[in-house]
């Protein structure tokens, strides 16, 4: 650093003064909660407290790893869960990319207001409407009946279920989880485009080597990000939509810990699935924070 | 800029249209059902076109003072939360994007804030902190504790890092001091994505029911959230008597469900506009004129 | 770099004080999750707390004063006149304010009215002396369920809460609420015993932990949520069919409802009976197939049974099932059943019947208000009524009766007299229907009641008994004065609402008898459709039930043990995939005898059997 004649506050102290209220808050609100986690290896009885529950070892995580099918359970739970976080984000990114190319921005407002208001509705009503189209007496059951084609049960069966999650929760929030990448598109510096032009790149090839270059780092960080949801499928929606007939592909750990809680109100169990569930999203987020380091040559953060 | 319409944006066009419509459905589905007789919602009526139209949900949700006390309550959640939100992630973001030999902390920091992303005691203890420090009932049990947007400051610091570090430091050489660069230099050229994130907080604070129902005992004092997501019995057979079912099947409601749907719906509906314009300037615009 | 990090670790572990100080300040300063309070101590000292809160009474003085001068709420209501206050068992406490929670956050009120100051705080008081303060206030649900279940996590309960079975147990193991056990057994609370004492004292045995009981059960009516078969009478007279008497008819019914068009819209598009793969006999309710199974083979699905060796089993794993999954596997083979049933929910249901595409459904005796309620308000022409069938005519039949205890008031360890519950909810269970002949006497939602009174086990079945052989039948009696206290004299608590309720719908009845539309009469300022609501909850499903009288069929055991902790949730999805499955006929080539054979044999080798010998072990406690 060069030499300043006058006094100056060094730029350490700012940088410290700026990030200081945050650690504090998140110290005081979220990081002193962390003795909770205790109670994952606790009976634990709320009034007690940490110190005097009675410790149980890994009883709470033997509840739920002795189940006979707690391996389904973690595999529908990977399963739905990653095929969300890929579709939603993959139909995001198409979605930004093909707004982008609309120049009529009536047309372009109209489409993107329209696009993210599902967003909004509940899981409760969306499933009434999808149980609706989809039942054996539905809309599309009638289309294939009146193509003289045999009826599909949808929601009654097993193998189609997960896929099923899968489409319908990208249906409802593409639209939302596209305004991230529309904003990234626009912080595109509009030079980029100009000297492609003047080389005489296509619409086409401009997308390809300027806008998704472009938004490459918010493709990587939006999918680390999401890595800490890996075991979290979505409750709302498989609650309101699963049923006996597709138990077996549908029941994931969140509709486990909540069906639990009825049996018993045993906050040891549901705090031994969230240590589970962050630990396992510490791990996968280190290796992706590696991995994007290492080959990638990109910071996360 | 004038360029002929080709038979790609044509499919582009139509793909988008129809996107938007099967969109659209379930916003439409919301709002017939809420003007709807609420006899035919129950009996699977109403499906394109409302049926026995009568605004009696609206009605007594605007008819209820503790809608109006309530929204009061959102509308100063709203702006208090969101400004302390985006100042303290404007703040913490941009010592966080500076190059690790700029801010050698900033690694630790950020491996605490990435932890407390992932893990938190959960309900209970939450509570028990806010009892401890004397939030019950207090405006702020809904603005503290989610005052540090973890998740926002790191797409933050992504945005900032886009900036070209050359102007950060051109501008150190002329004196500035790091508050001068981030308010005249970082944020006037991240207009887009702080919209972004202005959006993000405002329909968080905007939509969260939980903190209001949890810390907030006087319904004087609950957002406006927390009022709607209590307008709705769910009628429990497994504890309630008979009399106590019959009792609130009378009252049960699904017009009112999709009817508060629309009017939590409607401050969104009338931001959006004004936040989109940051994002949908597009290419040609150029978001870069500082 | 070294001299950085050290700085940093400094400041942290400065700011770690800082927090730990300000932290140990907040807790020693009282609240939170650390007031032990003197909890152990007054669970054990009940008898003190007692004699003590005697004294209390005596010094606000409760006997000194004459009841008469004493008014309540805004009208000056008095203390009901029917109640000798002179007994021993009709303490007031005059002056004793109490807290409490309610769930009523998606109600009003009438103009003038609060949630501390409404017709049952008033009426509450007047009877107790017990005066109300109210917490906070949700909706009833998930609303309310969450901030109750923090309340208790956190250790701060209001003096009075109204709880299920298994915040019941939490509430013990945190060691929060009074003992009230010599209370109940031993004190001088003759209706509450006398309501207990109908069906032998189940409710106070339920609730035992150890030997004590911490809380006062509250009783419902039998057969309460008991599947009623719901059919359409319009359409029966259609198609010419007799009135079933067997589920043999049911089924033939429900084929021709199916074939011969019963709506008239010229398509084959009728259900046979749309059902919910719901079978618990623990509470049953709409689409609900327990009685089936109760009556055909003898199996209680969801509940335990003991059997005459003295031993208990789970009724799912009963030998009998099998009679009853066959006969629903021949309905589903038929197309009776959906195809689809199983994906079907409670809004599924009430559509499809609001739709009139079925005539045939399961649904309790008050299913009016909530299977049948669209259809009866869009189909002005649909007419119902109400069977109980058994397989073979003449069979008793049996139904699900309903849990032993509905829900369980208990009383914070911190209220200074546990007692005064006991006393008030005996005194409010003798009276509370009563005094309605007070001024400017609004009725308001039941939710706000402080204490919802338990009722007799046959409070629904006497008044319309006592209509069917004595106003219809032998004509002996005529006005409603008669049937109340012939029913009261039965029941030995008042059942006024009830016969009220009868008499509204005896005038559809009535019309009934005369040949006029049952549809077109109204009553008090209801319209047709309320009208005709009236007769089906207060008639026809009573009636059903009545002529049947079922033999009651009940769980032996409520709680949960540790087993059920580790195996339930996995268990009861299992049980019904299984029984699913056998209904549709996926038995993978084998019979439905073998697969239910090797179902019972896995079952009771994941957790089945050690739930099992848990259940034993505390029954034989």
């Amino acid at each position: 650093m060069g030499k300043k004649k006058e006094f100056r506050i060094p730029d350490k102290v700012y940088y410290w003064l700026m990030i200081l209220p945050a650690v504090i808050l998140v110290f005081l609100f979220n990081t002193r909660t962390w003795p909770g986690i205790l109670a994952a290896f606790q009976d634990f009885i709320p009034v007690k407290g940490w110190y005097g529950s009675k410790w149980v070892g890994f009883r709470n995580f033997r509840i739920f790893f002795m189940q006979p099918n707690s391996l389904g359970i973690i595999r529908n739970t990977l399963v739905i869960a990653i095929g969300k976080i890929v579709a939603v984000q993959c139909m995001a990114i198409a979605f930004a990319l093909m707004i982008n190319e609309v120049r009529n921005s009536k047309l372009k407002k109209a489409i993107q207001t329209f696009t993210y208001l599902p967003h909004f509705v509940s899981w409760v009503i969306f499933a009434t409407i999808l149980k609706s189209i989809l039942g054996t007496d539905g809309m599309i059951n009638m289309i294939l009946n009146n193509l003289g084609m045999e009826k599909v049960a949808f929601l009654g069966t097993a193998s189609i279920f997960q896929p099923l999650m899968i489409i319908t929760d990208t249906m409802k929030e593409f639209g939302w989880a596209a305004i991230i990448y529309l904003s990234a598109i626009t912080g595109i510096d509009p030079g980029l485009y100009e000297a492609s032009e003047v080389d005489g790149a296509s619409r086409w090839q401009q997308t390809i080597h300027v806008t998704i270059p472009g938004i490459r780092y918010m493709i990587v960080i939006q999918a680390v990000l999401h890595l800490g949801g890996v075991l979290s499928a979505g409750f709302d929606q498989i609650f309101n939509m699963y049923n006996t007939l597709v138990m077996s592909n549908a029941d994931i750990i969140d509709t486990w810990v909540y069906r639990q809680g009825i049996v018993s109100m045993n906050y040891g169990v549901g705090t031994a699935v969230g240590l589970f569930k962050g630990v396992i999203a510490l791990v996968l987020t280190v290796f992706a924070y590696w991995a994007a380091d290492r080959f990638a040559d990109y910071k996360i953060f | 800029m004038k360029k002929k319409m080709t038979a790609g944006h044509v499919i582009i066009i139509a793909v988008l249209i129809l996107l938007a419509l099967i969109c659209l459905y379930p916003m439409w589905y919301t709002l017939i059902c809420s003007i709807s007789d609420r006899v035919h919602v129950e009996a699977g009526n109403v499906w394109l076109l409302p049926k026995g139209i009568n605004f009696a949900s609206y009605r007594r949700i605007l008819s209820d003072e503790l809608y109006f006390s309530s929204f009061l309550v959102s509308v100063k959640r709203v702006a208090v939360g969101c400004t302390l939100n985006l100042l303290l992630m404007i703040l913490t973001a941009y010592p966080l994007c500076l190059p690790q030999r700029k801010f050698p902390a900033a690694r630790f920091i950020k491996w605490f804030f990435m932890a407390n992303m992932l893990f938190s005691g959960g309900l209970i203890p939450s509570y028990v902190l806010m009892r401890q420090y004397g939030l019950f009932d207090s405006f702020w049990a809904m603005i503290l504790p989610g005052a540090v947007p973890l998740w926002n400051i790191v797409l933050m610091v992504n945005f900032f890092r886009n900036i070209p570090y050359e102007l950060n430091e051109s501008v150190t050489i002329d004196g500035a001091n790091p508050l001068q660069i981030l308010f005249r230099i970082y944020v006037p050229l991240s207009k887009p994505s702080l919209a972004c994130m202005f959006l993000f907080q405002f329909v968080g604070h905007w939509n969260s029911y939980f903190d209001g129902l949890m810390y907030i005992n006087d319904r004087m004092k609950q957002p406006l959230q927390t009022y709607i997501y209590q307008l709705n019995v769910q009628i429990d057979y497994a504890i309630m008597s008979t009399e106590d079912i019959i009792a609130l099947l009378q009252t049960s409601n699904k017009t009112l469900q999709a009817a508060k749907v629309f009017v939590a719906l409607i401050p969104i509906l009338c931001i959006y506009p004004f936040i989109q314009k940051y994002f949908t300037a597009g290419m040609t615009m150029g978001a870069v004129k500082g | 770099m070294k001299r950085k990090l050290l700085s940093m670790l400094l400041a942290v572990s400065l700011m770690a004080v800082m927090m730990a100080g300000c932290g140990k300040n907040d807790t020693s300063s009282g609240s939170g999750g650390t007031t032990q309070s003197p909890a152990g101590t007054t669970a054990a000292g009940t008898k003190e707390e007692t004699a003590a809160a005697g004294e209390t009474a005596t010094a606000e003085g409760t006997q000194a004063t004459d009841v008469a001068s004493l008014t309540f709420g805004p009208y000056n209501w008095g203390v009901p006149k029917d109640i000798d206050y002179s007994q021993p068992y009709n303490k007031r406490f005059d002056g004793l304010e109490y807290t409490r929670i309610s769930a009523t956050g998606a109600l009003d009120l009438p103009e003038g009215m609060s949630i501390d100051d409404n017709t049952e705080t008033w009426l509450f008081e007047s009877t107790t002396g017990l005066k109300t303060k109210t917490e906070w206030v949700a909706a009833a649900g998930s609303a309310f369920n969450n901030k109750a279940n923090q309340s208790i996590a956190s250790g701060e309960i209001p003096d009075l809460m109204n709880v299920g079975m298994t915040q019941y147990y939490a509430l013990i193991k945190a060691g929060l609420i009074a003992d009230l056990t010599d209370e109940l057994v031993n004190g001088n609370h003759p209706t509450l015993q006398k309501l207990y004492g109908m069906s032998d004292n189940i409710a106070l045995d339920t609730l035992e932990v150890d030997g004590r009981i911490y809380g006062i059960p509250r009783v419902n009516a039998q057969f309460d949520s008991s599947p009623l078969i719901w059919i359409r009478k319009d359409w029966l007279e259609k198609l010419n069919l007799e009135e079933p008497r067997t589920l043999a008819d049911l089924e033939t019914i429900a084929l021709a409802f199916m074939e011969n068009d019963p709506d008239g819209n010229g398509q084959k598009d009728t259900y046979g009976i749309p059902v919910l793969a719901s079978f618990s006999a623990q509470k049953g309710g709409d689409g609900f197939l327990c009685d089936i199974f109760l009556n055909v083979g003898g199996a209680a699905p969801g509940i335990w049974q003991m059997q005459d060796d003295g031993t208990v089993i789970y009724g799912s794993l009963m030998e009998g099932a099998k009679d009853a999954l066959t006969l629903l596997n021949g309905w589903y083979e038929k197309g009776i059943i959906p195809s689809d049933f199983a994906t079907w929910g409670a809004d599924e249901l009430k559509e499809t019947v609001g739709n009139g595409r079925a005539g045939i459904v399961f649904g309790p005796w008050w299913a009016a208000w909530s299977v049948l309620s669209s259809n009866v308000n869009l189909d002005t022409a649909a007419e119902w009524t109400a069977y109980m069938l058994p397989e073979h005519e003449g069979d008793p039949i049996r139904s699900a009766a309903g849990n032993p205890v509905s829900n369980v008031f208990v009383i914070s360890n911190d209220f200074e007299d546990p007692s005064a519950f006991v006393y008030a909810y005996d005194m409010w269970c003798t009276t509370e229907k009563l005094p309605t002949d007070y001024e400017n006497f609004v009725e308001v939602n039941n939710a706000y009641n402080p204490m919802p009174t338990s009722v007799s086990p046959k409070a629904y079945l006497i008044p319309i008994r006592t209509m069917l052989d004595k106003v219809v039948g032998s004509g002996e009696m005529s006005t409603m004065e008669e049937v109340k206290q012939a029913c009261l004299e039965e029941a030995g608590v008042s059942l006024d609402w009830v016969v009220e309720g009868a008499f509204r719908a005896k005038n559809v009845y009535d019309a009934m008898e005369a040949g006029e539309d049952p549809r077109a009469v109204t009553v008090d300022d209801m319209d047709p459709v309320a009208t005709y609501q009236q007769y089906l909850q207060w008639w026809a499903g009573p009636r059903a039930l009545a002529e049947a009288d079922p033999e009651a069929v009940m769980t032996v055991f409520q709680g949960t043990t540790d087993s059920m902790e580790m195996y339930n949730s996995f268990l009861s999805t299992y049980e019904t995939e299984a029984y699913v499955k056998m209904i549709m006929g996926n038995t993978d080539g084998q019979s439905i005898s073998d697969y239910f054979d090797a179902f019972v044999q896995s079952y009771l080798e994941q957790g089945g059997a050690a739930i099992t010998a848990e259940v034993q072990e505390a029954i034989g406690k």
